[in-house]
């Protein structure tokens, strides 16, 4: 029923007739489905599902598991004083500050760059960091 | 209608097929998407590659036999686009 046989077969399946390869090539069905069916549902945080954490959460920059780190234009934590990174932000920034801030906009009180590698930090967050379910909320569709 | 997209890096999501769905496990924003067909299959047609959708659906039927209920590249179109939403494929 799985004979995988021609790999060269092209894809309308017409065996070469002069050929005696007797060998039926079976492809798995796919189901494509229709333009409007939706084919995903997303399980979110259970923290983050109410509309209002996304909001009024805050997300420090940096968290305490990098305190006192400066933040490197790619968003990684550098030591303090590192040649173009940037000290931080000293502040937490809101869920709805970010939010306009990776549509393009600047972090308030920071410059374009700045504003960026803050974002790119942020981006690289990982579960159990601060700030990373506020994030992950940020990312919800709809 | 030349947008190129690309999937999202393989090390940055679990994925677990289970029968007629699949989990896929977002590392970075830790949420779980339960995907059915035909995502599975684009995603693993786009490779690392930046793609169209008319690529993408070329090699679907390439590689599967469709069972369709339409055009071919509005269906995988729609999903690129649901999944750009999700952040699993980012336009190029």
């Amino acid at each position: 029923m799985t004979d995988k046989s021609n790999l060269d077969q092209e894809p309308s399946g017409n065996l070469d007739a002069g050929e005696s390869t007797a060998i039926v090539t079976r492809r798995r069905a796919l189901m494509m489905g229709a333009v409007s069916a939706s084919a995903v549902i997303s399980i979110k945080p259970a923290l983050a599902q109410t509309a209002g954490s996304v909001l009024n959460c805050e997300i420090p920059v940096p968290g305490n598991h990098a305190e006192g780190g400066y933040i490197g234009a790619d968003g990684r934590i550098v030591p303090p004083d590192t040649p173009g990174a940037f000290p931080p932000a000293g502040r937490h920034f809101t869920g709805e500050e970010v939010k306009r801030a990776m549509n393009g906009r600047s972090l308030p009180g920071t410059s374009y760059d700045q504003s960026k590698a803050y974002v790119n930090y942020i981006r690289r967050l990982q579960s159990g960091q601060s700030g990373f379910t506020c994030y992950a909320s940020l990312q919800m569709p709809r | 209608m030349s947008q190129l997209y690309r999937a999202a890096p393989l090390d940055g999501l679990i994925l677990h097929p289970l029968d007629s769905m699949t989990l896929i496990f977002q590392k970075a924003s830790g949420i779980t998407h339960i995907v059915a067909d035909p995502v599975p299959a684009i995603l693993e047609s786009m490779e690392t590659e930046s793609v169209t959708a008319d690529e993408v659906a070329r090699r679907l039927s390439n590689s599967y036999d469709l069972e369709e209920s339409g055009d071919i590249v509005d269906i995988v179109l729609a999903r690129l686009v649901e999944l750009c939403a999700l952040g699993l494929v980012e336009q190029v």
